[in-house]
């Protein structure tokens, strides 16, 4: 008995290379549309031709070749294992002479060389392009095979392992796109559905920590490539260097990809031909398929109905315990969502709509331990919401609150401040979980413990002007010495290499302003600097307007300035923060505005100019902006007289913070380490950029002689707005 | 010179097959003598396509064995290169002619007989470049006998293989088993419903009844185990009460009665009976079929007009 196979056959690789040689023409078809004639397209005219032909080939190579490898992965699996989903083929395909192995590694083969095939066909025609135009770059062809290879490498794998799954040629692209992106599909469902019921936990999508795991995404956002750009002393910026992020990670995708492989030729082995139009091609995964289709179902399906019966969903609602009955209704829903997973996975399975006369135990199963996890994490069995770990064994927190910007803490005095208020927080948890208050903050800390892992709370913390609670201690702590020199903390030094421009922004009254800039009358100013028209000029216009002789578009220019004010007035752009409270406290400088209506056109004479406030802006050198930096500043910031925030208290808000806002750019051009973050891959490698900004207060003497050395007028909010009084 | 007494070619031991709970194969169990031409059949849902898909290694069985010449058939190339399989659904690739498939099998079935294909050109008169796809079904199914008789398998398992067939190309195809049965030896496992011709061919039957095989013999055991009489008694006669009469239709005097037994056996013992008439009359397969099959729970009923 002899036989003719073993491992391989090349008669049936060569049919199926030959029989879906579309896929593959196409695949090369796209590649040579976005490699050799793009490059043919940009002809680099000017500098760092064959650099710039290599950035262009790496960014192509990455972004493409992720793209392209997660598209034509499963549709090569889709045709090399096509004859496993329909009887005949998949009967016939068996009753071949030939081993399951011998058959997996001809007909896997047949599905990935082809594509590889076509990479270095695509490396072959950049090649020839390049050497056309001269800017021949050998490195980036090499790396370019590769960043196209890799990710085709895991995705075929995925792909062919999915395709043991099933015996459904439809089920195959849906399940494979399901594994693409069930980690954070099920990160999105847990976080959802734990921000409603868990204290402390985040609800939304901010925070993805398993977008990794998502291999499309994962590939995309982790990695990518760097371009390092340099601007000599004229001005003119050229690329100086180019380079790959995320190696490593596509290097594990590959091995895992080659794992998957070797899983699907060990499920292929024992693959049942009599699958053919299964959906679940595995037997013992049907009761797998069930309870996942039940779970996911439960929680997509359940949350998807609660949303749409509760509007509180989207304000990022949270259950107490005095709200028992949303708790109820969503579990319902659940059930609901579970019944649905679980019996359409039953008829998907059977493929029969005759499913309802058994499988209920288990259906009840299931219901069972959705309530089960509900409540127990409604009323936290599991401590969640109770753990709050030893200062002594923080390395560090990351605090980041309303207004507070993000700081980090890491003296023990700071730790000690934090972990107490975090206790004082999850003790006060029904107030917080009422949600009727005066107001709220939100409060998130990253704890970084000693034993490398990391611990995140997010809290929503709701409070009475009368009885601000945990938010006084949350104030000192954000203006503690610490905190503040964290908030300013700059990416890189501000100094006389850095410092690209600045300026000082202030917060004047129209007769401080005309006085400052040497007019008669606030009106003069205003007119003249804001308006840009002479009052004789405005006082036409106006006369056209009533007459109706005059464009829209004209009028509409004259008075653009002062509507442009209004609006900024009246939506509260203000430098720091609380603009509704200083709308109850101070409401006679908005006596102008008529209040919701105002939107028209004002005539002039029915407007005080002397009541309104406006910003006016003061340049200055960057010497002098490097000098306000260093020598007044920093020491100010140092002292906690400067950079502080202002949460809760009003009349210290308005006494201590003045109307000068000063803002500061600055830029490194840096080629050592510029893209070394992988959270950021798109930013241009080597140059950051930085833009300062901090407000002063009436307490930051050394700023605020400088200030006033340029004559820059610092004055207390509350003497502004003349809201003294009112604060009482 | 065939068959070869005494050698079995395929063996089916307690094959047990279950889907979704459902028992397609219940301990089924027959033998294939070497050079038989073994005529498989069976009601609808007996098991017979399952337990070739069994036979030719596309399906495993849940227990029990399936050898071929003494070798297990799943997942072993070299039994397999020995069958050549044509099931009632033929299949070819969606774009693919005639000669595209035999370059396909020719890859993959060591002996496959490129002289013999061109020989039988002359034979089956196809369109070698035409896609199978577009021709009739009985163009594909003698596309299939076609690609198969070039494989020189030594076995040939065919499921209901002349499906679509018109009477000559019945003829002239099983006229070609035939010849390569008698020249070569080779094994040819049928299953059809058309029982007429597999008593035509067949030299041994297997009835397969509920996944379980209810006989197995030699065509001529077959026939010699069930008698048909007519039978003319005279007035008040009976027939003997010890007849293990299986069917009885009475039109008239005349009687006509299904009786196990031989035939010179049961004309000897009715013979006693003083008949008017008495004929023994020979059964054909699907008489056999059915009233063997009579016996467990596939009574054949009478049509009362």
């Amino acid at each position: 008995m002899r036989s003719k196979t073993s491992f391989f056959n090349f008669t049936l690789f060569w049919k199926d290379v030959s029989r879906f040689w579309p896929v593959w023409g196409g695949y090369l078809a796209i590649w040579t549309l976005l490699g050799p004639l793009t490059i043919l397209g940009n002809r680099y005219s000017y500098g760092g031709k064959a650099l710039r032909a290599a950035n262009h080939v790496l960014e192509l190579g990455y972004v493409g070749g992720v793209i392209m490898g997660f598209i034509f992965a499963v549709l090569a699996a889709m045709a090399v294992w096509s004859f496993a989903y329909r009887t005949r083929s998949a009967h016939a395909m068996a009753s071949l002479p030939v081993r399951r192995e011998g058959m997996f590694t001809a007909l896997g083969l047949a599905g990935l060389l082809p594509l590889l095939a076509a990479n270095v066909l695509t490396v072959i025609l950049l090649y020839l392009t390049e050497l056309l135009m001269g800017c021949v770059d050998w490195i980036s062809l090499g790396w370019f095979l590769l960043l196209t290879s890799l990710p085709l490498l895991f995705f075929y794998g995925l792909a062919t392992f999915c395709a043991q799954l099933t015996g459904n040629i439809l089920v195959l692209p849906a399940l494979y796109l399901l594994l693409n992106f069930l980690v954070p599909a099920l990160e999105l469902l847990v976080r959802t559905i734990g921000g409603m019921l868990v204290f402390g936990m985040r609800q939304g999508l901010e925070t993805f920590s398993l977008l990794r795991l998502s291999p499309l995404i994962g590939m995309l956002r982790y990695g990518g490539v760097g371009s390092y750009y340099y601007t000599d002393p004229n001005g003119v910026t050229t690329l100086s260097r180019a380079t790959v992020n995320g190696w490593g990670m596509l290097g594990i995708y590959a091995g895992v990809g080659v794992v998957l492989l070797v899983l699907a030729l060990l499920l292929f082995r024992r693959r049942r031909m009599e699958s053919a139009g299964d959906v679940v091609a595995v037997n013992v995964l049907k009761p797998v398929f069930r309870w996942c289709m039940a779970f996911g179902c439960a929680m997509g399906l359940g949350l998807l109905l609660y949303a749409v019966i509760d509007e509180g969903f989207y304000n990022g609602a949270r259950f107490s315990d005095v709200q028992m009955a949303q708790l109820l209704t969503l579990t319902l829903l659940m059930f609901l969502g579970a019944f649905v997973g679980w019996f359409v996975a039953q008829m998907l399975i059977k493929k029969s709509f005759r499913v309802f006369r058994s499988h209920w135990v288990g259906y009840g199963v299931c219901c069972l331990v959705i309530a089960l996890a509900m409540f127990a994490t409604e009323f936290d069995l599991f401590g969640f919401e109770r753990r709050v770990p030893d200062p002594e064994r923080v390395e560090r927190v990351e605090l980041e609150c309303y207004n507070g910007s993000r700081v980090t803490l890491s003296r023990p005095e700071s730790l000690e401040a934090v972990t107490a208020l975090h206790r004082s927080i999850v003790g006060n948890k029904a107030q917080y979980e009422s949600g009727v208050r005066d107001n709220s903050v939100y409060l998130e800390l990253t704890y970084h413990l000693n034993n490398g892992r990391t611990m995140f709370r997010h809290y929503s913390l709701y409070y009475d002007w009368e009885q601000p609670g945990d938010v006084v201690a949350l104030q000192a702590l954000i203006n503690s010495p610490e905190a503040t020199a964290s908030r300013k903390e700059t990416p890189f030094p501000i100094n006389a290499d850095t410092v690209t421009g600045g300026s000082v922004q202030v917060l004047l009254s129209a007769g401080e302003g005309a006085a400052l800039d040497g007019y008669d009358s606030p009106e003069d100013w205003i007119l003249t600097e804001v308006c840009g028209y002479s009052p004789e000029e405005l006082a036409l216009l106006d006369e056209a307007a009533r007459e109706n002789a005059l464009a829209d578009a004209v009028y509409n220019r004259a008075y653009n300035s002062m509507d442009f004010l209004a609006q900024q007035m009246d939506m509260g752009d203000w430098p720091v923060t609380e603009m509704s409270t200083a709308t109850e406290t101070a409401p006679n400088r908005y006596d102008w505005l008529p209040d919701q209506d105002w939107g028209g056109y004002i005539p002039l004479e029915d407007i005080d100019l002397s009541q309104v406030l406006f910003y006016h802006t003061f340049e200055f050198s960057i010497r002098e902006m490097v000098e306000l930096y260093e020598t007044c500043i920093l020491p100010d910031i140092q002292d906690g007289t400067l950079g502080r925030v202002y949460i809760l208290n009003v009349g210290a808000y308005y006494r201590e913070a003045t109307g000068v806002e000063i803002s500061i750019d600055a830029k490194q051009t840096d080629f050592s380490d510029g893209n070394s973050d992988p959270d950021a891959p798109s930013v241009e490698m080597g140059e950051r950029y930085h833009h300062f900004y901090t407000t002063a207060t009436v307490d930051s003497s050394r700023t605020n002689a400088w200030l006033e050395a340029h004559d820059i007028p610092v004055h207390s909010l509350a003497e502004i707005l003349n809201v003294e009084a009112a604060l009482g | 010179m065939y068959p070869k007494e005494g050698k079995t070619m395929i063996e089916v031991k307690n094959v047990v097959k279950t889907f979704e709970g459902f028992t397609a194969l219940n301990g089924l169990s027959m033998t294939v003598p070497t050079g038989a031409i073994y005529g498989l059949v069976g009601p609808n849902g007996s098991g017979k396509s399952t337990i070739i898909r069994h036979i030719m290694g596309i399906f495993h069985q849940d227990s029990g064995e399936v050898l071929i010449d003494g070798a297990p058939v799943y997942e072993n190339p070299a039994v397999k290169a020995k069958i050549a399989y044509i099931p009632d659904d033929v299949f070819y690739f969606l774009q693919a002619g005639v000669r595209d498939m035999m370059k396909f099998y020719r890859g993959l079935y060591p002996d496959f007989d490129t002289d013999r294909y061109e020989r039988l050109k002359e034979v089956f008169q196809l369109n070698e470049k035409m896609p199978i796809r577009r021709m009739s079904k009985g163009m594909q199914k003698q596309a299939a006998f076609w690609l198969a008789m070039c494989m020189r398998p030594e076995i040939m398992v065919l499921d209901e293989p002349v499906d679509g067939l018109d009477p000559v190309m019945r003829r002239q195809i099983w006229s070609l088993l035939m010849a390569d049965a008698a020249e070569r030896g080779i094994t040819v496992l049928v299953s059809s419903h058309n029982l007429r011709e597999l008593e035509d061919v067949c030299d041994h039957v297997g009835i397969l009844d509920q996944g379980a095989l209810l006989l197995e013999r030699s065509l001529s055991e077959l026939q010699a185990n069930l008698t048909k009489i007519q039978i003319a008694l005279p007035e008040n006669g009976v027939l003997p009460q010890d007849l293990d009469i299986v069917h009885e239709t009475v039109s008239g005097r005349l009687r006509t009665v299904i009786v196990r037994g031989e035939p010179q056996k049961v004309l000897s013992r009715l013979q006693e009976c003083q008949p008017l008439f008495v004929d023994a009359v020979p059964l054909n397969l699907e008489e056999i079929f059915i009233y063997e099959l009579g016996g467990v729970d596939y009574a054949v009923k009478d049509i009362i007009l």
